[in-house]
């Protein structure tokens, strides 16, 4: 196994180098960060003392070399605005990130994948138009409006859980659902299709002919081979949920990755910006992996392409 | 011979018959699709009035062009899908209105063999999975015969065992198919385009194949083609369908030698040197008697 995961490493390796590389040469791109950073009042003398203090007078090559050696230490370099390491900066907010995520993707998951199921199992039927229309309402509604509304209604006017910030559980709640509406919209759609399409499938045909109850079918044969794009959509969305949410988290004053960057963008705090930047992509990259292992696991045919 | 509707539970005397009991009756056989009294719409009829017999050891075909309603009535008589009226009797019981989980306990003793070999086979289960699985289900009907000695019946080798089906060729999946099926001990094995996917010289192995469970097992077989050279050559009988219609039947050599219907003649005419030659030697040769 690990030996067959040797390419996809490589693979990743060669996703991230181009995912930094972007990162650096977009902070650049975007303007002189310290210019920015110290606004149009600063003297030309301040401008270079900054640029000098951090490194930037150097070539272009230069600066790019010593970053992605930099990155390769571990050393995600320091924040402009917090003056403290980057990495510090986001391992104190991965917590509250982390856990909104997995809230998010928990409740994505049970009901996208109990829509798609049902809309499969009744095609056509009254089931069917509802689930799909649940799912096409999900992808439709901007998450920052449902959250805003969620906190008129829910926290405001029912007084029933609490409108912002991390605490108890029940801070989770709100965002939560509201961070769960795209993914579960897009699970219950891939999901339909994918064991609508299964449903054809001669093998499924030939299990019944067997004598296999329905339950046999669906669990072993149906779901099982309807699994795969569901796992992959399922690893890409933990993965942008896992980077960070921005309006949600910014809509629910959540201490996480998201309102990190929203920070971040609202200081031109480049450094951090890369930094945001690289551990999304790495979140990503690896997430990809997971997904790839999982779906080895669960389809044999894939164990030899990895 | 007849012409149009066949006659009921006609019994024929084939060449291969080892036994005249009849294990398949189909009476009046209608299947409809769509349709709808509150819309107005009026259903499709894909199976009209079709009624016919096989008896245990023999081989029967239904013939016709796509849209015939072949399959169709092939899936009906399995049960797999709804009939709209008529009745099927499988070895003298009415399984018309048996429930699915009645169904499911009959369905032993009716296989169907599917016309994409690969797609017949769950891609994420090895041969021995698959076996494993229709053991597991029929723990009462599959204890007569190891894994081993079932390959070697249909003609495949013990290695192929733990092989995905992406893993073998079109000719080894239909026969590991056929070994799921006949794992199961059929008194009926429905055999929809079982050919029709595959190369011609494998063809004919599978049509061998079909022909000794025959003769070893009493199995009856309805062989559902397109092909006229395919029924020529195995089947003891034959139905010709049209638009849902059986529209000739009777001996296999009677019917597709002189054809009565013009449907059928029109049929026989499309077979390529078909015409005045005995195409049960015409067919790649294998050692059909």
């Amino acid at each position: 196994m690990i030996r067959s995961l040797l390419p996809r490493l490589a693979g990743a390796v060669v996703t991230l180098l181009l995912a930094v590389t972007i990162a650096f040469l977009l902070a650049r791109a975007s303007g002189d960060p310290v210019r920015q950073m110290l606004g149009d009042m600063a003297s030309q003398g301040q401008i270079e003392a900054v640029r000098a203090d951090l490194g930037l007078d150097r070539p272009l090559v230069v600066q790019y070399f010593d970053y992605l050696g930099n990155i390769v230490r571990g050393d995600l370099g320091t924040s402009l605005r917090y003056h403290t390491s980057n990495w510090d900066l986001i391992a104190s907010r991965l917590a509250a990130s982390f856990q909104l995520a997995a809230a998010a993707i928990i409740i994505g998951v049970v009901a996208g994948v109990t829509l798609g199921t049902l809309a499969a199992m009744f095609e056509g039927k009254r089931v069917d138009r509802v689930a799909v229309s649940l799912a096409l309402l999900g992808q439709s509604v901007p998450p920052f409006w449902l959250g805003i509304m969620l906190i008129v209604v829910v926290a405001v006017g029912l007084r029933w859980l609490p409108a912002g910030q991390a605490g108890s559980w029940s801070h989770l709640i709100l965002p939560a659902i509201t961070l769960s509406t795209l993914p579960m919209a897009r699970i219950a759609r891939m999901t339909r299709s994918s064991i609508t399409e299964v449903l054809e499938e001669p093998y499924v045909a030939s299990a019944r002919a067997r004598g296999f109850g329905t339950r046999r079918v669906m669990a072993r044969h149906v779901a099982r081979n309807a699994a795969i794009p569901v796992i992959t959509l399922v690893g890409l969305q933990t993965g942008v949920l896992l980077s960070g949410a921005v309006t949600v988290e910014f809509v629910f004053a959540w201490p996480g990755l998201g309102t990190l960057t929203t920070q971040a963008v609202a200081f031109r705090d480049f450094t951090l910006i890369q930094a945001l930047v690289v551990f999304g992509a790495v979140t990503f990259v690896l997430v990809n992996l997971v997904v790839d292992i999982v779906n080895s696991v669960v389809d044999p045919r894939i164990r030899g392409t990895l | 011979m007849s012409v149009a509707r066949p006659v009921i539970a006609e019994i024929a005397i084939g060449v291969h018959l080892v036994n005249p009991e009849l294990v398949v009756e189909v009476h009046d056989l209608r299947v409809e699709f769509g349709g709808s009294r509150l819309r107005g719409h009026e259903p499709v009829v894909a199976v009209d009035g079709v009624s016919f017999s096989i008896a245990a050891g023999e081989i029967v075909g239904l013939v016709g062009e796509s849209g015939s309603g072949k399959s169709t009535t092939a899936m009906a008589v399995a049960r797999l899908i709804p009939l709209s009226s008529g009745t099927v009797k499988l070895g003298g019981r009415d399984i018309s209105n048996l429930t699915q989980k009645q169904m499911r306990q009959a369905r032993s003793d009716i296989q169907l063999i599917f016309q994409d070999p690969h797609g017949a086979l769950d891609p994420r289960q090895s041969v021995a999975s698959s076996l494993r699985e229709v053991r597991r289900v029929h723990t009462d009907r599959t204890n007569w015969i190891t894994d081993a000695e079932l390959m070697a019946s249909v003609g495949l080798s013990s290695d192929i065992l733990p092989r995905l089906p992406h893993e073998i060729s079109g000719g080894q999946a239909q026969r590991v198919c056929i070994a799921q099926s006949l794992i199961l001990r059929p008194r009926v094995l429905i055999a929809d385009e079982p050919t029709s996917a595959l190369d011609v010289s494998v063809q004919a192995h599978v049509l061998e194949l079909l022909s000794r469970l025959r003769d070893e097992y009493g199995i009856a077989v309805l062989l559902i083609s397109h092909d006229l050279s395919v029924v020529r050559a195995v089947c003891d009988r034959v139905h010709v369908m049209q638009l849902g219609v059986v529209v000739e039947s009777g001996e296999t050599e009677s019917v597709l030698g002189t054809p009565q219907h013009s449907y059928t003649k029109q049929l026989v005419r499309s077979l390529p040197g078909a015409r005045g030659s005995d195409a049960r030697n015409s067919f790649p040769s294998v050692g059909f008697s």
